[in-house]
């Protein structure tokens, strides 16, 4: 980056930084370097790593926005630092937090076990009551039937959507969105028999009920799973459920 | 695990003014502050009803102190919030598509349209029930 061809433009960006070894609260560092207009945020950490401060930790692998390792909060927004171009954003500095309503394990980099756990809670793959053999061949289905739930499915687990809500922000059990959304992805697939199982996760104490519809996970998400509709349809799945247990005490759900 | 760890998570402080830093999350606030005032106008029409029950001359104090400025003030506000919160609620709509066309969910557009035509047609059946023509 810093080779033949760098202009004199430079970029300041402050960035927050958490190092639990030695200091007790994350302060901000500031940081100006060598500015193209083809760069990304993360080309900008990577920068710094390289020639200025290698001590700087943060999480990045494809740089293609489909691993969803860099997400972090640019100018309070959360963001995949892989794909915001520096050109694009207005203030100065630019502002580079760890992504909000996480722990900071350091600097740019959170805890995300958490999420983690959330995500294991609804049983994120094809769940069968009637296991068959291998040799049997894979379960099969039609297009269509994959066009019900190929939104959800296109979640890349990068977490923006949590940092995102205020409602996962206010109580760190909640569900929340990306979880719920990939429980919406098995729950409209037709291979799947594991509604009773998730029912739990799903609907329980700290299940969709929670969500306000704040709406700020569909907009932030890079891929567009458009979280919020997945938990309003899973509300709507739930109430039909419960009113036909109540009707219908005896029918197969 | 047994395993030792160096790990000091550091648990950042949410302000209590977290909502005013993004102009979706304001919007978020006032549609759930409008709910109080929704709950505030069922009273006042309650209030009414009770002084209509009173009989002629207390239904007009009632009516004198309805008209006055401060009520005035107080049911334009009321409407404002009751406006927005009908206006996000249909909104919402398009995210729960209860049926398909051709196998495909309705566009969000087509479905908080027509809920909100719906709700403006009806509105109006009630104004001109109410006031007559127009």
């Amino acid at each position: 980056m810093a080779g033949k061809g760098t202009t004199a433009k430079t970029i300041k960006l402050r960035i927050s930084r958490y190092r639990p070894e030695r200091s007790g609260e994350p302060f901000d560092q500031e940081f100006t370097i060598p500015f193209r207009d083809d760069m990304v945020v993360l080309d900008a950490l990577n920068y710094i790593k390289d020639h200025v401060d290698p001590t700087l930790a943060y999480r990045w692998s494809c740089r293609m926005g489909i691993c969803g390792s860099c997400g972090a909060n640019v100018d309070g927004t959360p963001k995949l630092t892989c794909a915001l171009y520096l050109k694009d954003l207005k203030k100065r500095p630019v502002r580079i937090e760890p992504l909000a309503n996480f722990a900071v394990l350091k600097d740019l980099v959170v805890d995300i076990e958490p999420f983690m756990e959330k995500l294991e809670s609804v049983k994120p793959y094809i769940v069968r009551r009637d296991k068959r053999p291998i040799e049997r061949g894979e379960y099969r289905q039609t297009p269509e039937e994959l066009d019900l739930y190929r939104q959800q499915s296109l979640c890349i687990n990068c977490m923006l959507c949590y940092s995102a809500c205020p409602v996962y922000g206010h109580d760190e059990k909640f569900l929340g969105p990306a979880a719920s959304a990939l429980a919406l992805r098995y729950e409209l697939d037709s291979r799947d028999q594991g509604s009773e199982e998730r029912l739990a996760a799903i609907a329980g104490e700290h299940g969709i009920w929670q969500c306000t519809f704040v709406g700020e996970c569909s907009v932030v998400c890079p891929k567009h799973v458009d979280p919020a509709g997945a938990i309003q349809q899973l509300k709507v799945r739930a109430a039909n459920r419960l009113m036909k247990s109540m009707l219908l005490p005896l029918a197969e759900r | 695990m047994a395993t030792e760890t160096l790990r000091k998570p550091y648990v950042r402080h949410r302000s209590a003014w977290w909502w005013t830093k993004n102009p979706r999350y304001v919007l978020f606030q006032f549609r759930e502050m409008s709910s109080v005032f929704v709950v505030l106008y069922a009273f006042l029409v309650l209030w009414q009803l009770w002084a209509l029950r009173g009989g002629p001359d207390a239904y007009y104090d009632f009516l004198a102190m309805w008209y006055s400025r401060p009520m005035m003030v107080l049911n334009a506000v009321v409407f404002a919030f009751a406006i927005l919160h009908s206006i996000t609620w249909f909104a919402l709509t398009a995210k729960v598509p209860l049926f398909r066309i051709k196998g495909r969910p309705p566009p969000g557009a087509l479905v908080v349209g027509a809920n909100l035509a719906i709700w403006v047609a009806l509105s109006l059946l009630v104004l001109k029930l109410l006031y007559g023509g127009f």
